[in-house]
């Protein structure tokens, strides 16, 4: 049988507080840069300590399907939310086989090691469903017609790694309505923009033929579970300090994984048709677009982000309510884990330093083709390089993440 | 006193003959400072030896070098032992027990990384 199947009815979204909820847990859109710079960080510790990276990057998804069972799901509904969420296509062969024709992870995903089966979370969400071991034994990435899985007579028992309760912040401020907000004067109407974005369907492609992708502003992109990326990402950077490596090497690997999603990602849309009828018309220099991408921003299941300060092309300070990492934190680990450091939301960092880099480094207005070859020029040119700095953390205890970009 | 033979190499020609391989083997290139932040955490993974790669130049031992060389067949997906042993240049011989891990310490900052770093500030005993 073939999923999706056309009656398919799609999954209700509870959105609150920034955050898209499905099936009682946060959904965060992202591109297929994200996760493969991610994947790739998480994949630089095997061999460090106990800690094996595959099956960090597998494992780290089972529990959420178990989480998504106990909430009534399906094996049916769970196959069909695959696709949906733009996972690819997940077919069920035999009762120990599987095989997505299409896929995310075996398609898109890009690396700069030699190609090697990576469809890591694919294999956990099957042994989420069958709960039975799964590894993946072909992938699209080596030239194979499907990514192929197989399932052993081993039954897993993973724990749920959400084991703090940490409720959402109902307080938020609208649009530049809070104290210490600078008096910006915008005709970008953050409402109607939310409000025109919500008629696009950003889920998986079901028509014929059905790819199970999300391909939009030409990338490709997930609407993954934010639990999923918070565990890998935070695991991987505490076995990274246990082993020694310096602080600053091991979060500027994720914070680089959040600039490469921003600039690729980001200056897609900021160039798509979507963007220049929608939002242009609404601008009138520089802050505008920031204001316009802030507000796209806000239906990606991130937080609720606020600009609190611009000074074009000196300094951004951007508030986050609800931001997806600091509240993920907070449902794993004790805010002791990580002592009074601040600098510890890494996709929100990379995130809004590469916004503020599209339109002050590079001009994104003037649409330039965003190839790995511009990006690489771009950054081993430090000249008008921007920095970034988060000094107020959700996972230390303050009331939302606060990050300031300068020189 | 057993000594070792030490290497110099130059950061930016080692970088910049990396993505002259990858350009070569039709592979995307990758910007300095992510190749830095993975040779860092990569390179102390393999040896136990912590070494900055934005500095530079980095200083290397024979069963170091192999390892950079394993480093980028793996994880970089081309083989740099020929432009390696091009690039490598002997330094001084030292004495084994003044080798540091910290021996690129005072180096100008070549590669801009995208953090704030602010220098730690040592708590006061209450």
């Amino acid at each position: 049988m073939k999923y999706p199947k056309d009656n398919y009815e799609h999954p209700s979204v509870t959105k609150i507080g920034g955050h898209n909820i499905i099936g009682g847990l946060n959904r965060v859109y992202h591109c297929n840069f994200y996760n493969a710079y991610l994947q790739m960080a998480v994949l630089l510790t095997r061999g460090v300590g106990q800690q094996d990276p595959s099956d960090l990057l597998t494992d780290s998804v089972t529990p959420l399907i178990k989480i998504l069972k106990q909430n009534g799901y399906t094996n049916l509904d769970l196959i069909q939310e695959f696709s949906y969420c733009g996972f690819g296509i997940l077919e069920q062969l035999d009762e120990l086989h599987w095989q997505t024709p299409r896929s995310h992870y075996g398609e898109v995903l890009c690396s700069h090691s030699k190609p090697h089966n990576s469809c890591y979370f694919t294999a956990g969400y099957i042994q989420g469903i069958v709960d039975k071991k799964i590894e993946e034994v072909e992938c699209k990435l080596l030239d194979t017609a499907a990514d192929k899985f197989i399932g052993y007579n081993e039954t897993i028992s993973l724990d749920n790694y959400l084991i703090y309760d940490f409720a959402l912040q109902t307080e938020i401020p609208q649009v530049f309505a809070f104290d210490g907000c600078q008096e910006f004067n915008t005709q970008v109407d953050e409402v109607k923009i939310i409000s025109e974005l919500e008629k696009i369907p950003l889920c998986g492609n079901y028509n014929s033929p059905a790819t199970g992708l999300i391909e939009v502003f030409n990338t490709v992109l997930t609407n993954h579970f934010a639990d999923y990326y918070n565990r890998i990402s935070y695991e991987t950077y505490f076995a990274l300090c246990d082993a020694g490596i310096p602080e600053e090497d091991s979060k500027e690997m994720f914070i680089q994984a959040g600039h490469v999603c921003a600039f690729n990602t980001f200056g897609r849309i900021m160039c798509s048709t979507e963007w220049y009828n929608l939002i242009v018309p609404m601008c009138q220099n520089k802050d505008d677009w920031l204001h316009g991408m802030v507000a796209i921003i806000n239906i990606l299941g991130w937080g609720v982000y606020r600009i609190e300060k611009i000074e074009v092309e000196k300094e951004l300070i951007m508030r986050v309510y609800n931001s997806y990492e600091g509240i993920g934190f907070r449902r794993m680990y004790l805010p002791e884990k990580v002592g009074n450091d601040k600098n510890t939301s890494f996709l929100a960092m990379g995130a809004i330093l590469g916004l503020a880099h599209l339109l002050w480094k590079i001009d994104i207005r003037d649409k330039p083709e965003l190839t790995q070859d511009f990006y690489v020029k771009q950054f081993n040119n430090p000249d008008n390089s921007y920095i970034i700095e988060q000094t107020d953390s959700i996972i230390t205890g303050d009331n939302y993440d606060r990050f300031i970009v300068s020189k | 006193m057993e000594t070792k033979t030490r290497y110099t190499i130059a950061i930016s020609a080692l970088f910049l003959s990396l993505n002259t391989q990858r350009k070569y083997h039709k592979l995307v290139k990758i910007e300095n400072s992510l190749v830095a932040s993975k040779l860092g955490i990569l390179f102390a993974l393999t040896t136990s030896t912590y070494i900055n790669f934005k500095g530079e130049s980095i200083e290397l031992d024979d069963s170091q070098l192999l390892a950079l060389q394993d480093i980028f067949v793996q994880h970089f997906n081309v083989n740099m032992a020929t432009e390696i042993h091009k690039l490598a240049k002997i330094t001084d011989d030292i004495e084994e027990s003044n080798l540091s891990s910290d021996s690129n310490q005072g180096f100008i900052k070549k590669i801009k990384g995208f953090l704030k770093i602010r220098p730690k500030i040592q708590e006061s005993p209450a």
